[in-house]
């Protein structure tokens, strides 16, 4: 079963090595190949999304360098270095052309790795996506104390639930050094910059299909940023999710699911 | 007792903004990063930074063997961005006293050789009294200077690598690290000190930062450590010293700081000096944990012990701070003459410490306050401590 209650079908937990460094990866489901890049928050975890994602897809979920336990290497400086890690994992893990997406910091990476193999992808889904330079400066999230944060991510705040230790126990030594982790982790791709400067001249590249998909509640980055995006890739359409913030894929699972599925139906993809 | 006269007394000062607005807890997130600008006054700052420098110059004539002086940024807690500077401006105003900067944070900077020069400037223009320390910069200073707090550690080390090798092999030559890079290492001037001047190693307590002085046989100096903690990462380092490096590591080689006041009376020196421990503790400290140790900052191995010695301490990390706790853990030296005198004594005989860390002007103290105190130290305590002559200072 996952936190939410959801039956879980056959997720398992794989470990691939890419070049001597080693990825956990979740794989789950059936269908097309789908490569799902987790945000700053939500490593390593089998939620509602992820459940109902497999029931189409054949979802590959790693943990980025640094989050989910895993040592934070010295070659990753920045969002382009994820990517091209995950170049490199899609290699490992032989598939053809799947459909990325990515929420949030895994937004950002799945840009770069268009941005760098624009014949990767079959099709790429955005979702409340950093990466490109904001026109007004991003809230600073490492400032301010974890209910703050989450009170400026989610629509409903007590949504954040779903993040919380899976055994429903409060947080303990364990997950706190694990949350520190992974802030610093975040800290690596995002403390300096929110954003990669160079993205805007590139982003013509990425001529693949893409929907930049957007909760309409999101200030972090409003809709409005994520209607920019999608104007500047050549062949972007954009799509709000009413009536949730930055995470739409904790906050409506469903509406999530239902969008990425409805885009890939008109992709042509491969089993 | 030791028998030997062998104790060196340090005047620390941090320069704090003293006009710190009294609801800054409510308004700001912190006294650090966020805390306006316009709550500094130049011209107030001028009398402030005038009165600030007496105080050291003082210390001087009264014979401190050192006067510290220590570098944060965009706070109200210590207006001293830049300690070389204040350093330079003690330089030839002072003539006794060592000046120890305590320290310049040289990886927060994009240029460690700037730090290498500067110090190795100062170490020539005072004739040799410079001890030059070495910090990672707490962590608030990584928000300010939008510095990646997860390579803290590693620029930090190298730096120091790097600023070592500059003073002591011929240049020019080049460096080439994961942080640094630079095709002509050749710093103009070298300093006076050989092999350099000597190197401290303040810091907050992480293994990691233990093992590291002990292994280079750096001083080090835990500052806002209760008494009984502070025996347990002096223990390690001494332990560590023995068993790893091979040596036995002397009293000089450890610090120990408190805040200090003293009055011909014990309740009036209590009196006197509460509301400016107050003052320091609620309005130059308000420091929440996630920004004293943001993202990457500390190893998790150092996090997880951290907490633990949190949950296991008695007191909550709330109370740390409050007047009478920094009494009770030894971190404020309040009271007569021979009380303060017979509690110091004892506490470096605890701590097993041979340099002690005054801070003798505390939060939003006035001047003529802290000039007493200074004097009164001087007078009545300094005479019946076991003090290493003057002149034959901490050079090793």
């Amino acid at each position: 079963m996952a936190a939410d209650g959801h039956a879980t079908t056959s997720v398992r937990s794989e470990h691939v090595a890419v070049h001597g460094y080693d990825v956990p990866v979740q794989i789950g489901g059936a269908g097309p190949p789908l490569l799902l890049l987790h945000g700053a928050g939500g490593a390593g975890r089998w939620l509602e999304a992820h459940e109902r994602l497999a029931e189409s897809f054949t979802v590959h979920a790693p943990v980025h360098p640094g989050f989910g336990g895993t040592p934070l290497p010295d070659w990753v400086d920045g969002a382009e270095d994820v990517a091209f890690h995950y170049v490199d994992l899609v290699e490992a893990l032989a598939l053809r052309r799947p459909l990325i997406a990515g929420v949030s910091l895994g937004g950002y990476i799945a840009t770069e790795i268009a941005v760098l193999r624009p014949d990767l992808p079959a099709g790429l889904v955005l979702v409340d996506a950093l990466g490109l330079r904001p026109d007004r400066p991003m809230p600073d999230l490492f400032i301010m104390e974890p209910l703050e944060a989450a009170a400026l991510l989610f629509a409903d705040p007590s949504r954040m639930v779903a993040l919380l230790p899976a055994d429903g126990q409060p947080p303990g030594l364990d997950f706190i050094v694990r949350q520190y982790e992974e802030m610093a982790a975040s800290a690596r791709l995002l403390w300096r910059r929110t954003y990669d400067p160079k993205l805007e001249r590139r982003l013509h590249h990425v001529t693949v299909p893409t929907l930049v998909l957007w909760g309409a509640g999101d200030r972090l980055l409003p809709p409005a940023h994520g209607e920019k995006l999608a104007r500047m890739l050549p062949n972007a359409r954009f799509q709000l999710i009413e009536g949730v913030g930055h995470v739409p894929p904790i906050e409506a699972p469903g509406a999530f699911v239902a969008a990425v599925r409805e885009f890939a139906a008109g992709l042509d993809l491969g089993a | 007792m030791s028998e030997t006269n062998d104790m060196e007394l340090f005047f620390f000062h941090l320069m704090p903004w003293p006009h710190i607005p009294a609801d800054v807890r409510d308004r700001y997130r912190s006294s650090w990063v966020v805390l306006p600008n316009a709550v500094y006054d130049p011209e107030e700052g001028s009398r402030v930074y005038d009165q600030y420098l007496d105080q050291l110059e003082f210390a001087d004539q009264v014979g401190f063997h050192a006067v510290c002086v220590n570098e944060h940024h965009q706070n109200g807690y210590g207006t001293m961005p830049a300690p070389n500077i204040v350093a330079a401006a003690l330089a030839r105003r002072t003539t006794r006293a060592r000046i120890a900067i305590l320290g310049n944070g040289i990886g927060m900077h994009e240029n460690p050789l700037r730090m290498a020069e500067e110090v190795a400037m100062l170490d020539v223009i005072t004739g040799g009294r410079i001890i030059s320390g070495f910090v990672r910069g707490i962590g608030a200073e990584y928000f300010s200077l939008n510095l990646d707090p997860s390579r803290s550690r590693s620029r930090f080390l190298e730096a120091h690598d790097l600023i070592v090798k500059a003073w002591t092999e011929p240049g020019p030559f080049e460096w080439d690290g994961p942080n640094y890079h630079f095709r002509y290492v050749n710093v103009w001037p070298r300093p006076l000190q050989r092999p350099h001047p000597p190197i401290f190693c303040p810091s907050q307590g992480s293994s990691e930062t233990i093992l590291w002085a002990a292994e280079h046989r750096y001083p080090y100096v835990c500052t806002y450590t209760p008494m009984d903690q502070l025996r347990r990462y002096y223990d390690l380092y001494r332990e560590v010293a023995q068993t790893r490096f091979g040596y036995t590591a002397g009293r000089e080689q450890f610090g120990w700081t408190s805040m200090v006041y003293v009055a011909d009376d014990e309740k009036q020196a209590i009196e006197e000096v509460r509301p400016h421990v107050q003052y320091f503790a609620e309005r130059c400290f308000h420091l929440p944990p996630h920004m004293l140790i943001p993202p990457g900052y500390t190893s998790s191995q150092s996090l997880r012990g951290m907490l633990q010695a949190q949950a296991a301490a008695a007191d909550g990390p709330r109370d740390r701070f409050d007047f009478d706790n920094l009494v009770r853990t030894e971190q404020a030296l309040v009271g007569t003459p021979e009380q303060v005198g017979e509690r110091l004594v004892r506490n470096m005989e605890r701590a097993g410490t041979g340099i002690f860390m005054g801070l003798f002007q505390i939060g939003d103290m006035p001047h003529d306050r802290a000039m007493r105190n200074i004097e009164l130290f001087a007078e009545k305590v300094m005479p019946h401590l076991p003090l290493k002559a003057t002149g034959a200072t901490a050079a090793p």
